[in-house]
């Protein structure tokens, strides 16, 4: 049933770095995995890749053996202990972090003929640089995420700014990340909606929150996923919220 | 004073009317009394005034004659300032246009350039330049002769005349090379202009049935690029270069995303007010 249709393909993105794409990534495809979707995760962030290390994985195959060699993306994808496939990046490639033009616009065709998913998550690196906002756009929906710090709102924002003024995109979705409690994440969510909507002129979509929480540390540092080593966790629920809205929002 | 033999001055003026006769009859009675200051008639200082009789109502003629100042065509002044202004203008055109297409030349275009950009510092408004290049173009010379090169260029440049806007300069460097000068014309516009030209050209071509097409390189000045004429310039320069070296026949120009992603990105500081003052709120 699920074969022949095209998979979704969602950006986890920031502007800022540090606020935890990559956690962030990880943790809801593991939920995703759990609630019976096809998930595949695409490491975009291209120099400075980390999805691999926090799954205590080395591939053999990444992400350069496609950019400089001659294998497809499907060659590279690895299964992983949160039950989604991952395509990993390699990390620390300098020449990765400038790729071509031309090369970009190859993964990029290279990941519109992946199928057998219901959905694709990449993440992308920090910053908004060329790389960053030509996997934004290929995505049918990007995911912002901030926290407490205003930095991560303006950088935020900012990237909310350059997709809408350069590519005319006007829906995003927010996940605040490593905040108090609902409250304040809600509050924080509403700065940056009210800002959008009286510069830009459109709202943005509230995803959910993650809570700071204790076990998140402890997980990576044991290289596993937290909503699976934690399952009573708070922040478990929090994602298996999020993962529920993001197919809601999806569907009107 | 003897302005015959002064070489063609610019402050040499032709003054077909004067509204109030009495400043007239005041510079003439000057004249006539052998004034050695300069003369001036509606506050427009020059050498001399030139009022043809027919001019002149013929009431007010009267008046003149009257005072006894009266300059008789016969004597071929009037005609010998005439046919001088006339020549004047002439030469003024010819040493600022190409022969050949009836374009500005050079020397007008690297004078108009830093004319523009004075302008675009002072006025803020943005404007293009376009530098085009024909490909090919030494093919019709060499096999089909000089004659119908000629042809085609002053066709191509006819046909961009009739599509360029009045405020617009195109200029013909010499050979196949022009550039255009295109005031208050932000560079999404100049492309669309430049795509234009360059898809006339291609019609032109197609309709002599030679094999000629055209490169362009075009850049926008703008008030924040704190370059000279000459930088400007060579930047163009360069554009067009990239257009022959990657193929020809296409235009070059700046990479427009990556140049509106610059813009975007600075989050201006009534929007980071805005964001501060909110966040405080949530603090408190």
């Amino acid at each position: 049933m699920k074969t022949k249709s095209k998979p979704l393909i969602f950006s986890v993105t920031s502007g800022k770095g540090g606020v935890g794409k990559s956690f962030l990534t990880t943790n809801l495809a593991t939920t995703l995995a759990n609630q019976g979707k096809k998930v595949l995760v695409a490491d975009c962030d291209l120099g400075l890749a980390n999805i691999d290390i926090m799954l205590g994985i080395n591939p053999t195959l990444t992400l350069k053996d496609v950019v400089f060699g001659t294998l497809h993306l499907r060659d590279v994808i690895t299964t992983t202990k949160g039950g989604f496939d991952l395509i990993p990046a390699s990390s620390g490639v300098r020449e990765m972090a400038q790729l071509l033009f031309e090369k970009i616009q190859m993964i990029k065709d290279m990941l519109l003929e992946i199928e057998g998913y219901d959905i694709i998550l990449l993440d992308t690196g920090a910053g908004i640089s060329e790389v960053v906002l030509q996997f934004n756009l290929l995505a049918g929906q990007n995911i912002i995420v901030i926290n407490r710090e205003l930095t991560s709102l303006t950088d935020a924002y900012a990237m909310v700014k350059v997709m809408y003024q350069v590519f005319g995109r006007k829906t995003f979705s927010i996940i605040t990340n490593n905040i108090k409690d609902e409250k304040e994440g809600s509050n924080i969510f509403k700065n940056i909606d009210t800002i959008s909507q009286r510069f830009l002129g459109f709202p943005l979509h509230y995803l959910g929150h993650v809570v700071t929480d204790d076990v998140v540390a402890k997980a990576i540092l044991k290289q596993e996923m937290a909503v699976l080593a934690f399952p009573h966790s708070h922040i478990t629920t929090n994602f298996s919220q999020i993962g529920k809205a993001i197919f809601d929002w999806q569907k009107h | 004073m003897n302005p015959f033999k002064k070489p063609l001055q610019s402050s040499l003026k032709v003054v077909p009317a004067v509204k109030t006769l009495e400043k007239l009859i005041n510079v003439l009675n000057k004249l006539a009394a052998g004034s050695k200051s300069r003369l001036s008639i509606q506050d427009e200082p020059a050498d001399i005034f030139l009022i043809p009789a027919r001019d002149i109502p013929p009431a007010d003629l009267k008046k003149l004659v009257k005072k006894g100042v009266i300059i008789k065509p016969k004597d071929g002044i009037i005609n010998r300032f005439l046919q001088l202004e006339k020549d004047n203008r002439n030469l003024k055109s010819i040493s600022i246009t190409d022969e050949l297409t009836g374009f500005y030349n050079k020397r007008f275009f690297n004078k108009q350039l830093k004319i523009e950009i004075a302008r675009t510092k002072r006025t803020g408004e943005p404007f293009c330049l376009i530098f085009i290049d024909l490909d090919n173009f030494k093919s019709i010379n060499d096999t089909l002769g000089h004659a119908k090169g000629d042809e085609f260029l002053i066709k191509i440049c006819r046909l961009i005349d009739q599509k360029t806007r009045p405020t617009d300069f195109a200029c013909r460097f010499g050979g196949d090379e022009f550039a255009a000068i295109l005031p208050e014309t932000s560079l999404l516009d100049g492309i669309v202009i430049a795509q234009r030209w360059h898809e006339l050209i291609a019609n032109v071509a197609r309709q002599m049935k030679v094999i000629v097409s055209s490169s362009m390189g075009i850049d926008e000045f703008n008030a924040n690029k704190a370059i000279s004429a000459q930088e400007f310039f060579d930047k163009v320069d360069q554009e067009l270069y990239n257009a022959k070296r990657t193929g020809k026949n296409k235009i070059s120009h700046p990479d427009l995303v990556s140049r509106s992603i610059a813009e975007a990105k600075s989050v201006t500081t009534t929007e980071k007010d805005t964001l501060y003052k909110a966040f405080a709120q949530v603090k408190t």
